[in-house]
């Protein structure tokens, strides 16, 4: 079964695979410049990992002046595309929280502070008062955090289904519960692509399938560094507005750190760093664990009480709230934790978008950006080398 | 916190769980019975509380009796009973959910428990026997958001549970024989009933009763006795009606009604509307089976386009997809109390043989033994069921501005629309508009939402992708999620 | 007494509890719902967002339409819970 908007066109310039973040924002931004896009999704828009991110756009947790300026970058042109499509997707720059509770924590705050205040983030130390004053939904073993007000939050879905729209009416074409059987070619040029509804004539054909990337790259002997790093969140019932922005605990960061040293190797250690946000509906998103699961979405016992154990010491204010509904997405993780967003240079029609890991929210717009670059051949340089698929060495690619 | 093991978990302690429990223990296996109602029952026996009394019919004096004897015999057979307790979530023996595609091997199973007696956070069993019944279903129209608008199970858990009258003027509506008890209950009590609306004509169904009753009678008693104290207070009885639109406030609640004519499918007939004055509106349409937690465990589940519900499939002994996960009662089709008297029997006869405390002969003797009321029930059971039919022209009744989604305010025609840009499924109307995210977690809605996705698509309900159930399987408070670390298994 | 209990029924002690500020009899052994209905009481909340009122719907805990606040705990079924001498409810009427 699928929904086309039109007839499935026999001929496009370009076909994307995969209707989440990458490939409705992308489809929004090329369809507006003209280009003729197909986007091709194999259920509905949004049902990948988009429908589990954690809704935070943040600057506070870059480590490196590249990072930052990525990061900033990505932000200003969400700025732009919530303007563009006249604020039909929640987004707002709420600020963030890293809060510390214990000295350590502390510590690597103030670190990270005064590094990122040396990179240019406008980026504040308050001590456990002025962090409760900041956010009163902490509770008192928070000793001290560090306040970042450009930090913003996002709804996904709502991006997902905005961007969808608005591609659409600038002329993209989207067909859902469509599969993708074939990429066809010849020699090192892209000549169509074969789907459960019929074959579309294309030369470029651009891989936003997360998690699925590396099964698309296949089909044209592509290999991609990806794999899944299963994240476990909880959403709450809709309570009274008590929280502005994202509290993301200190402790977060060591988890990342791991997780992203381990993501290469086989370890069904589970991490936990939470990070809290309260949407604009009401509802609270508490993110989240790191565990290597293969494919598999499915709740823990021990996921779910680590979570909430973690969170209630930071807030435990929120003891009453109900809790509606756990549940866990796929981050699609590279070995360097960057990802991928290049020409094939076998096969130069074929880019890829993916490999996004937790990011792929903040990073929507300007990969839709760079993607159009790297089409009119106008990219930045030093990104495409940084993002460029061929920095990974057989021996990475082949784990 | 501490964790309790034993043979047998059985969920629900209405007829079908009181009997598996029953069973069960008296065989030898040690089990656990949860309920999260506060007295066992369900909703067959329903009971005022413990200091009030009253002058009951002989009808309530007997069933009143039957439960005493049957707690007395329950606890006297070894089972133990948790009562006011939730189940918020069940995993695999290593803390994982179950899943359709990835859980076939054997496993115990631990439960996670919300306002346990005694501290008991969690159960660990090797077999569950689910019975967690039906509940009334709803279909939406203008104005049913009132208060004052309430099932007939409200009204009867009000009348018989707490000895309260939900309304003084009442119009009961929607379809089903039960309408015609609860009628007759609200005007025994005192209620001025202004009419019984049903959808169905009075002559459906009827060559199929001549065929079934061989040996019912008696289940035709309580049909006739309501009828006739509805003729005795002269309240009409309206085939082939129905409530078109509620009147009043959010403020001050129900204040008016208007009926009228619907055909055979239950579309309106035009120019047949009148209005009636009421303070409450009783209605449902038939049942929802209570399949949360068969969905949350994996289970597989079959659309029955008789009796319009999606059900847990399950073999002649009530296994289900999963193994070691049975069923019984009315959630395998509401069959009433004696049907699931039987299957609670049979349920527990299947676990105990499966967990070798009864040999395969004594099994196959218990179920020669049971099969022929278990026919006999069956068949009442299906005919009886389809008197609650939700006529598709009913969903006419509504408009665009009807709630769908009373959780998180989502009308129905903010779902057309979700259909129209591109969605095709239970997710597609989800994302689209939040329907079935809030705090009913779609089990009013989502059967309602399927409907209409239906009559969109052009595609059979069977067809539909149910939604996984994640945990919770119902909300539970953080607090009572994040509990000491310490785990002590208790010894008995 | 109220016009809504059934005067075949006698009831054990009863005390009285707070609904909004107002002093509202119960007895022992009653559900909130039926408390607060035999007040007179049939919204239960009606939040600004979404306008959709809270009240008696199923009766038995599954339709998750008659929360309450209780003692300045939110999100309370009032037709699962029992009252209590002194319980303080709250129904929400923030139009």
């Amino acid at each position: 079964m699928y929904y086309s908007s039109g007839t499935l066109p026999s001929k496009v310039d370009l076909v994307i695979i995969g209707g989440g973040v990458i490939g409705t924002v992308t489809a929004y931004k090329l369809a507006k410049e003209g280009i003729r896009v197909l986007v091709v999704e194999r259920k509905d828009i949004g049902s990948g990992t988009s429908s589990s991110a954690a809704a935070a756009a943040l600057l506070q947790t870059k480590t490196s002046a590249k990072k930052l300026s990525l990061a900033n970058h990505s932000l200003k042109l969400l700025d732009d595309l919530h303007e563009e499509l006249e604020g039909r997707f929640e987004y707002a720059h709420t600020g963030s929280l890293l809060a510390a509770s214990t000295d350590s924590e502390m510590h690597l705050v103030r670190e990270m502070n005064s590094n990122l205040l040396s990179l240019g983030l406008d980026v504040e130390l308050f001590d456990g008062d002025q962090a409760r004053h900041c956010m009163p939904v902490l509770g008192d073993r928070v000793i001290g955090g560090s306040y970042s007000p450009r930090d913003a939050q996002i709804n996904p879905l709502e991006l997902v289904v905005a961007c969808a729209q608005a591609a659409r009416q600038h002329g993209a074409f989207f067909t859902t519960f469509t599969e993708l059987s074939g990429i066809e070619t010849s020699g090192n040029s892209i000549v169509s692509v074969q789907t459960s509804v019929g074959r579309v004539m294309t030369d470029t054909v651009i891989n936003a399938a997360g998690v699925w990337a590396p099964q698309v790259a296949r089909m044209v002997n592509v290999v991609l560094p990806i794999s899944p790093l299963k994240g476990e969140l909880l959403v709450t019932e809709r309570m009274p507005p008590q929280m502005q922005g994202t509290l993301i605990a200190a402790k977060y960061l060591l988890s990342k750190a791991r997780a992203e040293g381990e993501a290469g190797g086989r370890t069904s250690k589970r991490s936990v760093g939470i990070t809290l946000v309260q949407v604009a509906h009401g509802n609270f998103i508490v993110g989240s664990t790191r565990e290597q699961s293969d494919f598999d979405r499915r709740s823990t016992y021990d996921g779910i009480h680590e979570l909430v154990h973690q969170l209630l010491e930071l807030t435990p204010g929120l003891a009453n709230v109900h809790l509606l509904r756990a549940y866990a997405g796929l981050r699609p993780l590279t070995p360097d934790g960057s990802p991928i967003i290049s020409r094939t240079p076998q096969l130069p029609g074929f880019i890829q978008a993916a490999g996004f890991g937790g990011d792929g929210l903040a990073m929507s717009a300007i990969t839709a950006n760079l993607i159009l670059g790297i089409i009119t051949g106008s990219a930045d340089k030093e990104l495409l080398a940084e993002f460029a698929l061929d920095r990974f060495t057989t021996s990475e690619v082949s784990s | 916190m501490t964790n309790k093991t034993c043979d047998i978990a059985v969920i629900g302690g209405g007829p079908a769980g009181m009997a598996a429990a029953q069973t069960a223990a008296s065989n030898g296996a040690s089990v656990v019975l949860i309920d999260d109602a506060n007295t066992l029952g369900g909703h067959f026996y329903k009971e005022l509380p413990g200091n009030f009394s009253n002058i009951s019919t002989r009808q309530h004096q007997h069933r009143h009796h039957e439960l005493k004897r049957r707690e007395q015999t329950l606890t006297e057979s070894g089972a133990e009973i948790f009562l006011g307790t939730s189940v918020w979530g069940i995993f695999d023996e290593s803390g994982i959910t179950l899943n359709s595609e990835t859980n076939q091997a054997e496993t115990n199973f631990r439960l996670y428990l919300d306002h346990s007696p005694r501290d008991i956070t969690s159960v660990e069993a090797r077999s569950l026997i689910l019975t967690p019944g039906v509940y009334d279903r709803p279909v939406p129209f203008p104005g049913w958001e009132l208060p004052g608008v309430l099932t007939p199970g409200a009204v009867q858990m009000q009348i018989e549970k707490q000895g309260l009258l939900p309304g003084q003027r009442v119009l009961v509506a929607g379809s089903g024989p039960l309408q015609l008890i609860v009628a007759a209950a609200l005007a025994r009590h005192g209620a001025e009933v202004v009419a019984v609306l049903d959808t169905s004509s009075a002559l459906e169904g009827f060559p199929e009763v001549l065929g079934v009753l061989g040996g019912l009678w008696s289940r035709l008693g309580e049909g006739l006795e309501s009828l006739s104290i509805l003729a005795r207070h002269r309240i009409p009885l309206l085939f082939r009606h129905a409530v078109y639109r509620a009147l009043g406030t959010p403020d001050s609640g129900v204040q008016g009604v208007i009926i009228g004519r619907v055909d055979h499918q239950g579309n309106p007939i035009p120019g047949t509307q009148r209005e009636l004055q009421v303070d409450t509106i009783c209605i449902a349409y038939g049942f929802i089976p209570s399949i949360a937690m068969t969905l949350h465990l994996g289970c597989e589940h079959t659309y029955d386009s008789d009796l319009q519900a999606f059900f847990p499939d399950h073999d002649e002994f009530l296994e289900t997809s999963v193994p070691g996960i049975y069923i019984a009662g009315d959630v395998t089709g509401v069959g009433g109390k004696p049907l699931a008297d039987l299957q609670g029997q049979l349920a527990a006869i299947s676990t105990l043989e499966k967990l070798n405390k009864i040999t395969y002969e004594q099994a196959t003797n218990e179920r020669k033994r049971l099969d022929p009321a278990v026919h006999r029930e069956k068949r009442f059971a299906r005919w009886l069921w389809r008197r609650y039919s939700v006529r598709p022209g009913l969903l006419k009744l509504a408009d665009d501005g009807t709630w769908l989604c009373r959780c998180e305010a989502v009308r129905i025609g903010q779902v057309r629309e979700s259909l129209k840009e591109g969605g095709q499924d239970l997710f597609g109307v989800k994302l689209r508009t939040r329907l079935g995210m809030g705090q009913c977690q779609g089990r009013y809605c989502v059967p309602n939402a399927a409907l209409l996705i239906a009559a969109h698509n052009g595609r059979p309900i069977s067809q539909l992708d149910l939604p996984s159930i994640r945990p919770p399987i119902v909300p539970v408070r953080l607090k009572d999620i994040d509990l000491a670390e310490q785990l002590v298994d208790e010894t008995k | 007494m109220s016009a809504l209990r059934l005067p075949t029924i006698i009831r054990g002690p009863s005390f009285e509890i707070e609904v909004d500020g107002q002093r509202v009899l119960a007895y022992e052994g009653e559900s909130l719902a039926t408390v607060l209905i035999a007040a007179g009481v049939r919204a239960f909340a009606i939040h600004a967002e979404p306008h959709v009122p809270s009240r008696l719907f199923c009766g038995m805990g599954t339709c998750q339409q008659c929360l309450v606040t209780i003692d300045d705990l939110p999100n309370c079924q009032a037709c699962r819970i029992i009252a209590q001498p002194g319980m303080k409810v709250e129904t929400t009427h923030d139009k």
